[in-house]
Formats: C-alpha cells, structure tokens, sequence
C-alpha cells in the first residue's frame, strides 16, 4: 500500500483570516464592543491629550506673540516720543533682548568690551538687588534700612560703609553677596561707574536718534508718524539705530487710534455724569465703575448703542460710534484672552508632539500602560472561552499560524474600528476643551492642524499596535496546544 | 482510496492502516500519575468497521486520540499507513488530519458562529479548495446527510442529530481515509443514534472509509466488523463481531 504521504499543509492567505475574524467578531458582539470600548477610550485619551497640548501650545504661542507685537507697537511709540529711562536702560543692559542690545550698543558709543562691562555690572547689580531680597527680614532692614539699592551701592564706595556692611553680613552668617566681597568691592569701584556712563550715553543717543527721526520728517510728533507711517518710515528709523519687527509697521496706526480712543474713553468713563449712567445701566456702585469693568460689559450690539448714546450725550467725540465701541470692547475682550492664554513665560520653542510637557507624555504612557492590560485580558478571555474552536479548528487541520492570524486579524480589526471612535471622540473632547480654555483664540492654532493630523494618523497605528500586542501573546498560547489539551481545557 | 493495496499485510493478510505499539499515556506527574493507557499493541485494517468498547475510564478516548494524531503518546510509536506519527513535522501533521482522517465527536463540535454548510466548507479551505468548490462538494455532502435543505441554518437552530450529521458531512469532506467517531451516539435519542450508525455504515461500505469508534452503544456490534475492549489501558481483547451478534442479537433485537 502506497503510504500517506507526508505533505505540508496548505496555508491560507489573510483574507480567509479576514473573513473568519469577521463572523466570528459578529457572533461575539459583546464582548468585541468591550474590547473596541477599551481601545477607543484609550486612543481617545491620547487623542484627547495630543491634539488638545498641540492645540494649546500652539494658541500660547500665538498669543504671546500678538501680544509681543501689541508691546512692540506701544514701544516705538513711546520710544519715539522720549529715551528709556535709567531705570528701564538698566533693566535691558540686565536682560538677553538682542534687538535691544544691538540699539544700545549703536547708541552708547563706547567700545565692545567696555559695553560688555557695563552688561556684565547690569547683571550684577541685579543679582545684588535678588541678593538682598532674600536676606532675613532684621537683616535686611540692618544691611539696606530704607535706601535703595543704587543708594546702598553708591555709598559702598567708602571703604568705611564697604567694611561696615561686610560686618553686618557676616553676622548674619549668610553667604557674602556676588559670590565674594571682592567682587561686590569691584562692582561698586569700578564696573558700576562704567555702566552708569554707559547708561547715561545710551540715553544720550536715543534722544539724538528721536531728534534724527524727526530732523527728517519736519519735527512731526512721534505720534502722528506712528499713525501714519511715511514711505520709508522703517527704513529712516533704521538708520537711527532703532531695532524692530518689520511686521509691527502697518498695523502701528490701527494700533495707535485705538490706543488714543482706549485713553480717551478711560478719562471720559470717570467724569461725573457718564460714571453715574453706566453705574445704573450696569448695576454697581459708582465708585466701582472702571474703563475695563465698562468695556466688558458693551460686548453687544444693543449694549454698543446705548453706550454710544450715553459718551456722545456726555459730551464725547461722534467718532465713538456703537460700530467703534463694540470694535474697542472686542478688543480688549480679545487682549484679556491673549493675556489669559499667553501665561507670563515665552513658549519654547520646541513644537510638535515631542514639545509637550513631560507630564502628558507620562500620563500617555500610564494611559496606554492600562490599554494594554485591558486589551490582553478581553483577549485572554476572549481565546480561553474559544479553545473548544480552536481544537476543532485544529483537528480539521489548521495550522497554529492561522489560528493565531485569527485573533490577531481579529485584535487588529477591532483595533481600527476602537481607533476611529477613539479618535472621533479625542477630538470632540479635545475641541471642547480648547473652546472652553481659550474660546476664539482656537482660531489661531491653525498651524498646529499639520501636527495634528500626525498625532491623529499616530494614534491609529498605536492603537491597531495596541491591540495586536495584546492579542499576540494569548493567541500563541492557543495556537500551540495540541487538540487534544485545548479541548480538555473546557 | 484508489492505491493499489498491501504493502504490509498483518497476520491475516489484510493491510494495516493504523498500527499501534506499546503505546502508553500518563497524565500528570510523579504521585499523581495516571495511567491511562498502558502499553496497547493494535492494528486496524483497511476498510474495517471498528468498535472500541469499554466502561468509562478505561482509556477509549485516550486511545482515540492517540491514533487520531490529537494528542502524543508518553511512549510507544503510532504508525498511520506506516508513517510514524512522531515523525511529522506541525504542518505535517496538519495535513494528516485535514486530509487523511475525519473525526467526529460526542459533542458534535461545529463552530458556533458558522452556517452548516460554512461548517462543512472550513476543512476544504484549509485543504486549499476553492470557495466555490468547495460549496459544490458541500452542497452535497449535506444532500449525503439528508440536510441540504437546512444548509443555512447555524447549529443552535439544529437538533442533535442534524449537528452530528453535519459533523458527519464535515469529516468526510477531504475525502479522508480514515474515520474517528468518539462516542458518536452518546448524546443522541436511539432513533437519532440509529441513523447516524446507518450513515456511517453506508460510508464505510460504500466508500470504503476505514471507521474507528469509540462506544457504549452496544446497537454498533452490528454494524461493526470487529470489536476491541478496552480495560485499565489495554486492549483485553478482540473480537470478530459475527462471532458475538448471536449473544447481543438476543439481547437488543435491534439489528436487521
């Protein structure tokens, strides 16, 4: 007799497993919708999480930056119209803005390492001024009394003063300031002066840079030239060593008006009679009533007209119409938002998903930590209750392969369809939030829309993973068991 | 089932399709060792109708697995048409049981989510037959059964017997050559039990299936050709069923 010959089996492609994992998912409905609701749950957090820190970020960053482009504007016009002042020269020598420093350095006049000296003072003065901040209460009322610093450094010159203070200090048993007295000693001797002559000539030559400017436009106010920009306006301002964004011109007059209206409505909103009106229209006491507590109040249109109304009635420029009112409430309204939104530190620079904050990518992880675990017991569970199947599935002659391709197809079906709910979801939720926080703001965070997507199309292939991680290990336990064994199991 | 016959004839000249030698299955470990078989030396025919008898416990389904290739013995050799079951590699052994022997089984074991016929079609997919011939060869191994017109019915909407028959319709459907049957009629009412005993002894005469199984229905002793009984793992002894119809024929009376 010929014997049986010792074939290998057949394998199956993956749409039979396809088809299988398919009619086997609709005949366990329920279960499969467990495991697709822990899946989508997870990938709706991550979701969740990505898209709404992209989001966030990105809608910070705006924000700061509008409102650094406000600052600016408000800057060139107040430096155009008079020089820093010391305090303000002293504060920027301090601190890293390089547009400043490249204008301080034009106008001080002196030689590089000399303005390096007067920056490294400025540093250390401020250091001083921290230093001094944080000695004890009795200690610092004993060292400073009621001087300011600059009095306290000043008087420092006199060695007597100098070995007095060093006393005191150490009978504070505190560190000595600047990291040594000798360096407080050189500060004060010989690096203050020349920061103070270099902050005195920085001043000089913004007031000849302001004088330059308008030597070429006809001795205009500074003000005017803001809000009407001539042809080369940016280009004269240049030359007089002033450092700018080019993008601050052409919103600088709108800036301006709008400048000169929120002035003019803060005098006009005390004045006797227009205060009593919008202290009954809005109900609070007359003392109470402020240019912000008014403006927030006009945010529509019906609002706008009366109060419109009530300026003009007061004696007010026609120019605020109900249209301009309503405009300089949205404003402002706007201005609070992005003051909200912005928080008080610059962005980092680092965008993107890998720019979150190490405290989301924890709770990603701890998130997906869970999914895991969900997923490979719904999976074990769903492999145990099937091994009667599978036995029979491998008496009938299916290879381990295609019993594990199975549930892993299965897992990972399950996978994408718990990945577009999650994602659906994550997004609503995302979305939701974001309009919440920051409300119209969210506009602004259209260049996020790219990472987004990213983090969308991420999140799909983390969850289809997610699932199959989990399936593999049950399944290849199934897989391999002999018959026999997985049908005693039962 | 077209090869020539006899390469390795047994003692009655027959040709051996399942040989078993010394074959033995422990389950469990040191104290708790169970022996469930011990040491069985068979051989069964080509062509054969085989009764394995024997109370419960007596190793029957042990012995059923064994030269069904569903489990691996402890020690011993299984020979299936000569070639040692050890020997095959995983899709080997696929192969043999997708092909070469159909099983059935007390509790029927259809998969649950599938129609009758798709039951029916899983083996012939693994086999590598296309979809649509394999529905042909399905349609009519239900028609075979007497069920071809409940072919889209899931085996919840079945009786017992329809699911075994369908388990019958599904075993024969590579063409196997030989046919393992555990307990086949334990679950089933005598009249149910009787025609399924009817289809199997129309598959074994008509296409010359080699049919193992394993039972306590005596109403098998007519239709089988020989009867092994199975006591504490060894086959005690066997037997020509025609020489004990005469015993059980007065006893049942159910035989033609």
């Amino acid at each position: 007799m010929k014997p049986i010959e010792a074939k290998n089996q057949v394998r199956l492609g993956p749409a039979r497993c396809v088809q299988l994992a398919l009619s086997g998912m609709s005949y366990r409905m329920f279960r499969s919708m467990i495991t697709i609701s822990i899946l989508a749950l997870a990938v709706a957090f991550l979701v969740h999480m990505l898209v709404y820190g992209l989001v966030s970020h990105e809608t910070q960053t705006a924000a700061y930056h509008e409102l650094q482009q406000s600052r600016q504007m408000a800057q060139i016009i107040t430096r155009l119209t008079r020089p820093d002042s010391m305090r303000v020269v002293l504060d920027q020598l301090a601190d890293d803005d390089d547009d400043v420093l490249a204008e301080y350095r034009a106008w001080s006049g002196v030689d590089g390492p000399t303005f390096d000296d007067a920056r490294q003072a400025a540093q250390q003065v401020r250091d001083f001024d921290r230093y001094l901040g944080q000695l004890p209460e009795a200690g610092r009322a004993a060292v400073v009394g009621d001087r300011s610093t600059a009095e306290l450094l000043e008087r420092l010159r006199d060695p007597e003063a100098m070995a007095d203070f060093t006393q005191t200090v150490e009978n504070l048993a505190v560190a000595p300031p600047l990291g040594g007295y000798d360096r407080l000693t050189e500060l004060v001797n010989e690096r203050r002066p020349i920061m103070i002559e270099a902050a005195r000539q920085i001043r000089q030559g913004h007031r000849e840079a302001i004088r330059q400017v308008r030597a070429a436009y006809d001795n205009r106010a500074a003000r005017a030239l803001a809000a009407a920009p001539p042809a080369g306006f940016g280009q004269s301002l240049r030359d007089a060593g002033f450092a700018f964004d080019d993008g601050v011109l052409p919103g600088l007059e709108a800036f301006a008006d709008r400048a000169d209206d929120l002035a003019t409505l803060a005098r006009l909103v005390v004045t006797p009679e227009i205060r009593k009106a919008v202290a009954r229209q809005t109900d609070v006491a007359p003392a109470d009533v402020s240019l912000e507590q008014t403006l927030l109040y006009v945010d529509n249109d019906r609002r706008a007209r009366w109060f419109s109304q009530t300026l003009i009635d007061g004696g007010a420029d026609p120019r605020f119409t109900p249209e301009r009112v309503l405009d300089l409430s949205e404003q402002f309204a706007r201005e609070r938002q992005l003051q909200a939104a912005a928080g008080p530190e610059a962005p980092t620079g680092e965008g993107g998903i890998l720019g979150l904050p190490t405290r989301t990518k924890w709770l990603i992880a701890l998130s997906f930590l869970v999914c895991v675990v969900g997923v490979a017991n719904a999976m074990l569970m769903s492999v145990t209750e099937r091994f009667t199947e599978i036995a029979t599935m491998k008496c009938l002659g299916a290879m381990d392969i295609f019993v594990m391709m199975m549930f892993v197809v299965e897992a990972m079906i399950q996978g994408i369809i718990g990945g577009i709910i999650g994602i659906v979801l994550g997004v609503l939720l995302a979305g939701l939030r974001g309009g919440v926080e920051y409300g119209g703001l969210l506009a602004n965070a259209g260049d996020a829309l790219a990472d987004v997507g990213i983090a969308i199309v991420l999140s799909l292939i983390v969850g289809m993973l997610l699932a199959t991680v989990a399936a593999v290990g049950p399944s290849f336990v199934a897989a391999r068991l002999a018959p026999m064994e997985a049908m005693r199991v039962d | 089932m077209s090869e020539s016959p006899a390469t390795a004839p047994s003692s009655d000249g027959k040709a051996v399709i399942i040989r078993t030698l010394g074959v033995k299955k422990v389950y469990g470990e040191g104290e708790a060792a169970t022996y469930a078989l011990q040491g069985v030396d068979s051989s069964i025919h080509r062509g054969e109708f085989i009764a394995v008898m024997g109370p419960s416990g007596s190793g029957k389904s042990t012995f059923f697995n064994m030269i069904g290739a569903l489990d691996s013995p402890s020690g011993g050799r299984i020979l299936i048409d000569e070639v040692d079951v050890a020997q095959l590699s995983a899709s080997e052994l696929a192969f043999l049981r997708c092909q070469k022997i159909g099983y059935i089984f007390q509790s029927y074991n259809l998969i649950r989510y599938m129609t009758a016929l798709e039951n029916v079609t899983v083996p012939m997919a693994f086999a590598g037959v296309s979809p649509e011939e394999a529905r042909r060869r399905g349609m009519n191994l239900l028609d075979l059964v007497g069920l071809a017109d409940r072919w889209d019915h899931r085996p919840i909407e079945m009786s017992g017997g329809q699911q075994q028959r369908v388990a019958i319709a599904r075993s024969m459907c590579n063409q196997p050559k030989i046919l393992l049957a555990d307990e086949p009629t334990a679950n089933l009412d005598l009249k149910t039990g009787q025609d399924i005993l009817e289809i199997m002894q129309r598959i074994n005469k008509e296409r010359g299936v080699t049919i193992v199984c394993s039972t306590h229905d005596h109403r098998l002793l007519a239709v089988c050709d020989r009867i092994m009984w199975v006591r504490d793992g060894t086959i005690e002894r066997v037997e020509e069923a025609k020489d004990i119809k005469i015993k059980v024929g007065s006893i049942g009376g159910e035989e033609h």
